[in-house]
């Protein structure tokens, strides 16, 4: 019989495979090649025939190696991830940023008056929906469980939040905080706190239900991508 | 091509996962059982069963341990996690109505 472990290892570990394998690998491939190659006896196969249908088993070893390093490794859920979270999310935060400058064009022509403002934050949470709705059916399609589908979906909230703690952790933010308790007159902190509020509840807060009413309709039934994933088999 | 890789794999998941809802296997074994319940029409070689072995396993849906067989061989056997088994119920149903949509496509298409 030929010595598989040694045969599975040769062939795993040869040149440009890419990747050193884990005794444990070897070892359990060499018992189902075993397992295969005494199936074969057992139906009247020469241990000759029994060996090659074994192997042919495996067309390409550089390629099984690459495979399951990428596996064990995580590769797979890695890309899964990019695909359902990191992708839609990213674009919905970019679209986050880009569409109110155009929209900020485009109310400075329509409405010119004191409630501009007013016009622009409520015609960006209207199209925060859409990039909620966007960003939440992006990840379904590419086979997102609920969770990664909200997360895509909020995704722009938590960037506006990540760059508003950086603010608040800005040294000089600091001072002027501690400052304003020590010389409440100089720099009044009832006046600071509003600021930082209205920024949490406008900037984070009402996004971020925008975002998820766009994006309910999709975190509805499981994707059916989820199970029809790309990749080999 | 895209929906048939993806058809193969999903499918390849969903059938690793009914065998091992049931009873706790070994590769070699995993690979027999599927191919012996679908009459052959779905068939693993080692090349396509082990790197979706471990992406299971990474992904905490199935767990796998060496034992000994009852013919003393030591064997890494697989068994379906509850995590897996929370994927596996939905799975399911999606497969059912994949299956069914088809062959009413497949009756229309006859009729």
């Amino acid at each position: 019989m030929p010595d598989w472990q040694e045969l599975v290892h040769e062939r795993l570990t040869q040149r440009r495979s890419g990747a050193e394998m884990e005794p444990e690998v070897t070892e359990e491939l060499a018992h189902y090649l075993e397992d295969f190659y005494k199936a074969g006896l057992d139906n009247g196969l020469t241990e000759h025939e029994a060996a090659q249908r074994a192997l042919a088993e495996v067309r390409n070893w550089p390629r099984l190696a690459r495979n399951i390093k990428f596996a064990r490794d995580g590769g797979e859920m890695l890309k899964e991830r990019i695909q359902t979270l990191w992708m839609p999310g990213l674009v919905a935060a970019i679209l986050t940023v880009a569409v109110p400058i155009a929209v900020d064009r485009v109310a400075s022509t329509l409405f010119a008056g004191p409630h501009m403002a007013i016009f622009v934050y409520g015609g960006w949470l209207l199209i925060l929906t859409c990039i909620g709705a966007f960003a939440a059916y992006w990840s379904r399609r590419a086979g997102g469980s609920i969770a990664n589908r909200t997360a895509a979906a909020l995704f722009p909230a938590a960037t506006i939040l990540a760059a508003l703690g950086s603010l608040l952790t800005n040294p000089e933010l600091k001072m002027v905080v501690i400052a304003s308790v020590f010389s409440p007159g100089e720099v009044p902190i009832l006046r600071i706190l509003p600021v930082i509020a209205n920024s949490v509840v406008g900037g984070i807060l009402l996004p971020a239900i925008a975002l998820l009413a766009g994006a309910l309709p999709f975190l509805r039934e499981k994707s059916v991508g989820s199970s029809l994933r790309a990749g080999t088999a | 091509m895209m929906i048939v890789s993806k058809i193969k794999r999903g499918s390849a998941e969903f059938a690793i996962l009914s065998v091992l809802a049931e009873e706790r296997l070994y590769g070699y074994q995993i690979a027999q059982t599927i191919a012996e319940r679908t009459a052959g029409e779905l068939r693993f070689t080692l090349a396509s069963l082990y790197p979706m072995l471990y992406a299971l396993e990474k992904r905490a849906w199935i767990a796998g341990a060496w034992e000994m067989t009852r013919a003393g061989r030591k064997r890494r056997y697989y068994r379906l996690t509850p995590s897996g088994r929370r994927q596996l119920a939905p799975m399911r149903r999606q497969w059912d109505g994949f299956f069914r949509a088809i062959q009413r496509l497949s009756g229309a298409a006859h009729a």
